[in-house]
């Protein structure tokens, strides 16, 4: 009886000291596979050094810049209102003693009378002649700004 | 050309062709060789100058619809700016029309252009594309479904403009060439070369008001966001949506968050090859198995993982808060040559909560099951819940505790002393530090990352209760960021880690159960990981498309069970592609 005992437990034992193998392989295995894609270890998922396996991206570093923003036309209305009056006015005071100046000329030395003249030849030409002048020019460039608001280059080819 | 007219061209010069056939006799094919031979060079004496007209004729128009879209866009604008989004929706659309037929029109007319002319042609088509850009920037300050596409048409155009730079385009040529140039770097994202230029613009005193004003406004505000950007800010806590859902906004400064419940599926596959140097973890001095030709073997990897977000916007004062919750799934199989016993089947699932308590607290929980086999059987399954709670010092310090609960199954065959299966407990503290931030293309982030695990299994049996000390650093270091969104390298990103394993066991157990002189195992594992990343191909809701990763990795076990220590090297080369 005592012999049949023992050899039951030490073939329990024998095959036991041969799982041991098997089953250490079956927990190193896993060990393994987690050491080797360690995204998949879920006792420690902070392991990872790459985002093989993990579909969403980890931030690329990138310009946290905003994005360009368009500039409309008003604030430039408001803010060169003031300087555009003040040009218009300059070029009323041109133009009109421009006028007066070929009107008294033309009265004097062709001997012309008044009625005669063709004035909005005369206002047309002077305001071709405060074009000409640096104010001028700055009047235009900004009625041309502000009027349109346009940010496009000029064509050329 | 438009189509009416080409139409009408390609018809008259059909007929010239059936008119010339027809004057073919049998006497007359000598001179009819003069007559073609003449004809020729009369039609492209013609051909040159209707060329020069139509080229002009191309230009004009396509200025044409220049301004009109242009007119559109602030009609748009003037429309956002009071708030009435739904009103200028439909003048940006008609915008980004016109801006497209005036680039198909520039693009005729380089066809058309004599050489000299070309420049203007292809500088033109940049401003066309710039254009569309700021249209479909505008059209996302007035609503929340994003239309795509505007970093891609920036890139264009300033590829278009540095063409014409090519061509011999000049600030001489163009006085808006400077202005031109500046807007497509910033719309590109280059801020600090779109300052520059927009410098030598505004030095140059050349352009209009309305120019000259964009360009100090330009030029300020990506100076304020440089500034901001050298600033050290860390990401939210639980992390953000790829592509934020913006509210429209009435302001010309980039759209606040809609705060509202944002969600987003991402997947990838990442393939690759390697070589593992001892793919059974054959011990030290111990002889290759019968049947095997090596330790090493060359191998595949392949990863298919699926992701689905939840974003869950809360408040707490003027805070914005963000939860998220993340559902994810990944396969993995490594096949190796010749070692096909080795072959394995993951197949991870992770459901992770992460609530912020405040912009410094935030909690989570996480669930996460793998379960592995073999080719022909399943070896094991391991499902761990966690939790953890991280808590931001500072901007740079970020410190996490975690608490995991494994439960582990063996499906290998096993008797009630040598089972496997039963429980881990696992402690850990972890420390984050960003010891580089900055706006720069090159080096511009470093983080070092500190972690110490503590580990106490218990299981069914006495073979493989152990308990485990577990150190582990890791950098990453971002070497090359790109800032602008045209280049096709999106960042360089070297990363490594080291981890130490001092596994106890508890058990006397080796060299085997029945041996009168046992004794316990004990392991020291180190661990060395070093891995470079490059991710790869801009994508609007993706960042990038494509990432090329190499990776090699050092196990060195140093068992006191001869058997069980080895050594093992493994290279892999991957591509990991998101969709």
């Amino acid at each position: 009886m005592f012999h049949r005992y023992f050899s039951l437990a030490t073939g329990l034992l024998l095959l036991a000291g041969k799982l041991v193998d098997a089953q250490g392989d079956a927990q190193d295995r896993t060990q393994s596979f987690f050491d080797n894609n360690k995204s998949a270890d879920v006792i420690n998922p902070d392991r990872a050094i790459t985002d093989k396996g993990r579909p969403s991206p980890a931030p690329v570093q990138e310009s946290a810049l905003p994005p360009l923003t368009g500039v409309s036309e008003g604030k430039f209305t408001k803010a060169s209102a003031k300087e555009i009056r003040k040009l218009r006015s300059q070029k009323e005071i041109f133009v009109k003693e421009k006028v007066s100046k070929k009107k008294r000329l033309e009265e004097n030395v062709a001997g012309i009378k008044a009625a005669m003249l063709d004035e909005p030849k005369i206002t047309k030409q002077a305001e071709k002649d405060w074009e000409k002048t640096p104010t001028g020019r700055k009047l235009k460039r900004l009625e041309h700004g502000t009027t349109t608001g346009s940010t496009l280059p000029a064509l050329t080819y | 050309m438009d189509k009416a007219s080409e139409h009408s061209f390609l018809k008259e010069n059909d007929l010239k062709v059936v008119a010339a056939w027809k004057s073919i006799d049998a006497f007359g094919l000598g001179f009819l060789a003069l007559t073609v031979s003449a004809g020729l060079a009369f039609a492209s004496q013609v051909s040159a100058k209707d060329q020069r007209g139509e080229y002009e004729k191309l230009m004009r128009a396509g200025d044409d619809l220049l301004h009109q879209g242009e007119r559109e866009r602030l009609a748009g604008e003037s429309a956002r700016h009071p708030g009435n989004f739904d009103d200028a929706l439909p003048h940006y659309d008609k915008a980004i029309e016109l801006d497209e037929e005036a680039l198909g029109l520039f693009k005729s007319a380089e066809n058309y252009a004599p050489q000299d002319h070309k420049k203007h042609a292809v500088f033109f088509e940049g401003v066309a594309l710039i254009e569309k850009g700021q249209a479909i920037v505008s059209y996302n300050m007035a609503t929340k479904n994003l239309k795509r596409g505007a970093p891609r048409v920036f890139c264009t155009a300033l590829y278009e403009i540095k063409r014409s730079i090519a061509l011999g385009m000049t600030p001489k040529a163009n006085s808006s060439f400077f202005f031109e140039l500046g807007l497509a770097l910033m719309g590109a994202g280059e801020y600090e070369q779109g300052i520059q230029v927009l410098d030598q613009f505004l030095a140059s005193h050349q352009g209009n008001p309305t120019q000259q004003r964009q360009a100090e406004a330009l030029r300020d505000s990506a100076q304020k966001a440089i500034n901001a950007a050298k600033q050290i800010t860390p990401s939210p806590a639980c992390g953000k949506a790829l592509v934020p859902i913006k509210a429209p906004t009435k302001e010309d400064k980039p759209a606040p968050s809609a705060k509202q419940t944002e969600s987003q599926i991402v997947y990838s596959i990442t393939t690759g090859v390697g070589y593992d140097g001892n793919v059974t973890k054959l011990g030290r001095g111990l002889r290759l198995p019968e049947g095997l030709t090596g330790k090493g073997a060359a191998f595949n990897e392949t990863i298919l993982s699926l992701e689905g977000d939840w974003f869950l916007h809360h408040t707490k004062g003027d805070d914005d808060l963000i939860d998220k919750l993340a559902v994810s799934y990944a396969i993995i199989h490594d096949a190796y040559d010749e070692h096909s016993d080795s072959n394995n089947l993951g197949q991870t699932g992770l459901i992770n909560y992460c609530h912020v308590i405040t912009p410094r607290l935030c909690m989570g929980f996480l669930i996460g099951d793998t379960w592995l086999r073999d080719d022909t059987k399943n070896l094991s399954n391991t499902l761990a819940p966690q939790a953890n709670l991280s808590y931001r010092e500072s901007d740079q310090l970020t410190t996490k505790i975690s608490y995991t609960l494994a439960w582990a199954k063996y499906f290998t065959p096993s008797t009630p002393l040598t089972t496997l299966d039963g429980f881990t407990n696992r402690v850990a503290l972890e420390q984050s530090f960003i010891a580089i931030q900055a706006y720069r293309t090159w080096s511009p982030g470093l983080t070092v990352t500190g972690q110490y695990g503590q580990e106490w299994t218990t299981t069914d049996g006495i073979v493989g209760d152990r308990q485990r000390e577990n150190p582990l650093v890791k950098a990453e270091w971002v070497i090359f960021g790109a800032r602008d969104s045209c280049s096709f390298v999106r960042s360089v990103t070297f990363a490594s880690s080291y981890e130490y394993r001092h596994d106890e066991y508890c058990n006397a157990t080796f060299p085997n159960l029945s041996a009168t002189n046992r004794y316990k195992r004990r392991d020291d594992t180190h661990l060395a990981d070093f891995a470079v990343s490059i991710k790869m191909w801009y994508d609007e809701r993706m960042k990038n498309r494509l990432e090329a990763i190499l990776g090699y990795k050092s196990i060195t076990d140093n068992s006191n069970v001869p058997a069980k220590a080895f050594d093992d090297p493994r290279f892999v080369a991957s591509l990991k592609f998101n969709f």
